[in-house]
């Protein structure tokens, strides 16, 4: 299962992509601070699902998945964030998840379980 | 799919139910004012999804969402809340979607949409289990053999999985692959050149970059198919494509085939007309946008509406007046200033004795086409107007 991290805070994204190697399934394919080049990479690199957060600085990490899934439609977008804020705005944007920092690793366990489930579904690659 | 709608404000379920009735795709089973006499009605029927409230006394929504869950996991929650606040917990509950009141049409249409069966994300295992259960001769796959297109083109693009009868989009890569395969299959068998191809998916590109992008696409489709389905295929002779199908349909052809061999309608053509109709479930690959489909999908509205109002024309001749009215409601809806379906709903209406909402069915018309469209009804409609209210009047 390839997963790409978008996150500004480069503490923040450095700890998501740990947590994320300890599932041995689990290939980091890529992981950026920088919203405006990752788009290009994320959809160059086709992951399987997007750990982005739901604010990057002064962007909106909502309106940056929605560029890289207009690239990937089938991406699975997973917020990681610190606010409760756009949880409304990303079930209309039908996000796979939302998770809050600081990470909690059974409720990720529960993330990474169901994303298992939905990528082994339809296998196009 | 069949629902119950759980909130302990009655205005609040009456103003849901009639959005789902005007909807027609989710089957309101049962309006519920509180958590707990929603889950006694779950723990006695069967029930696809659960629309749910979360500010309510005693109980509130989100508790209640634990505890559909362990009753069933199968069951599909969506909230529906005037506050936003919960929308984390909502997604920690796996809920399909959190809808903020007022609803409206068209966000509860998006909502439904995530329920339908092939757009559901297999969150659980339990949807395993089903798939098996479905496999193994349950109802899905027995539906699916009375009328069985193995391409569904009503609505969206889907493929139908043989083995479960259920169908699911096809994740594919790009959307130009997408439209590619969408295009050849709206074309039939037929070869359609590289270059019509290219001028329609890739007309800004250079020469060489248009090839290379419909050759990755190729590519893309010819894996899908592959996992999908080896008996079609993607050919490719004398720098022309084409999509065999080995026999398989689309549920717009099976459609379009039929109705043409439907001339009259007596008991049996009726049952057959009923299934058709079930078959459509949206416009012609409306949700794609495709301007090539926009012909087709305006002949298939128009046969689709001829067919519903000859079906309800048979039904009020048969005393089935509420089939019709029923029918013909929903039709409306969705083609509000088409006069034909006031007028058979005006003639079902006098054939069940209501003139009073024949004449109703009159005035709802004329007013929105003098709003909408600042026309007044046709002289047929008027005239059968007349008739009503005179006889009303006697």
């Amino acid at each position: 299962m390839k997963i790409y991290v978008l996150d500004c805070d480069e503490d923040s994204c450095a700890n998501t992509a740990g947590l994320l190697l300890r599932y041995a399934d689990v290939e980091l394919v890529g992981r950026s601070a920088e919203p405006s080049s990752a788009v290009g990479e994320a959809a160059a690199l086709g992951p399987d699902a997007l750990f982005v957060d739901a604010r990057l600085g002064a962007a909106s990490g909502l309106t940056a998945s929605e560029r890289i899934r207009g690239l990937l439609p089938n991406v699975r977008i997973v917020y990681v964030t610190a606010s409760r804020d756009y949880a409304v705005a990303a079930f209309e944007q039908r996000a796979f998840d939302y998770l809050l920092k600081p990470l909690n690793s059974d409720r990720l366990d529960r993330t990474i379980g169901r994303l298992r489930l939905d990528c082994g579904e339809l296998r196009t690659d | 799919m069949r629902a119950i709608l759980i909130d302990d404000e009655k205005p609040a379920l009456a103003h849901l139910e009639r959005l789902l009735r005007a909807n027609g795709r989710i089957e309101p089973a049962a309006l519920c004012t509180s958590a707990k006499e929603g889950i006694e009605y779950l723990s006695r029927e069967r029930v696809d999804v659960v629309f749910l409230d979360i500010g309510m006394p005693e109980m509130n929504g989100l508790e209640a969402a634990e505890h559909i869950q362990q009753l069933d996991p199968r069951i599909s929650i969506v909230f529906v809340t005037a506050y936003s606040d919960y929308a984390v917990e909502a997604f920690d509950l796996q809920a399909i979607d959190y809808l903020l009141k007022p609803i409206g049409a068209s966000r509860l249409e998006k909502a439904i949409g995530r329920l339908s069966p092939g757009e559901r994300r297999p969150a659980q295992p339990a949807d395993r289990a089903e798939a098996e259960e479905a496999a193994a001769g349950g109802e899905p796959a027995r539906e699916a053999e009375a009328c069985a297109p193995g391409i569904l083109a009503f609505r969206r693009l889907e493929l139908r999985v043989r083995e479960t009868g259920a169908s699911k989009p096809v994740k594919w890569r790009t959307a130009k692959s997408q439209e590619l395969f969408a295009y050849l299959l709206h074309r039939g068998e037929q070869w359609v050149t590289r270059d019509e191809l290219i001028e329609l998916l890739w007309p800004e590109a250079s020469a060489d970059k248009a090839v290379t992008h419909l050759h990755t696409s190729v590519y893309q489709i010819r894996k899908i198919l592959k996992e999908w389905n080896a008996e079609v295929k993607l050919e490719y002779r004398q720098e022309s494509y084409r999509l065999l199908r080995g026999g398989l349909e689309t549920d717009a052809e099976i459609f379009e085939r039929e109705a043409d061999r439907l001339k009259s309608l007596d008991r049996f053509g009726a049952a057959s007309a009923e299934r058709l109709l079930a078959l459509w479930t949206g416009g012609y690959l409306e949700q794609h946008d495709y301007p090539w489909a926009e012909a087709r999908a305006e002949e298939l509205k128009r046969r689709r509406l001829r067919l519903t109002l000859d079906l309800a024309a048979y039904e009020t001749e048969a005393g089935l007046s509420s089939a019709a009215n029923r029918r013909l409601s929903l039709l409306q809806q969705e083609e509000p200033f088409a006069e034909e379906v006031c007028r058979q709903q005006m003639l079902a209406c006098e054939r069940s004795g209501d003139l009073r909402e024949a004449l109703n069915c009159y005035r709802r018309l004329e007013r929105r086409l003098d709003e909408e469209l600042g026309v007044p009804p046709e002289k047929a409609t008027r005239q059968l107007h007349e008739r009503l209210r005179l006889s009303h009047l006697a």
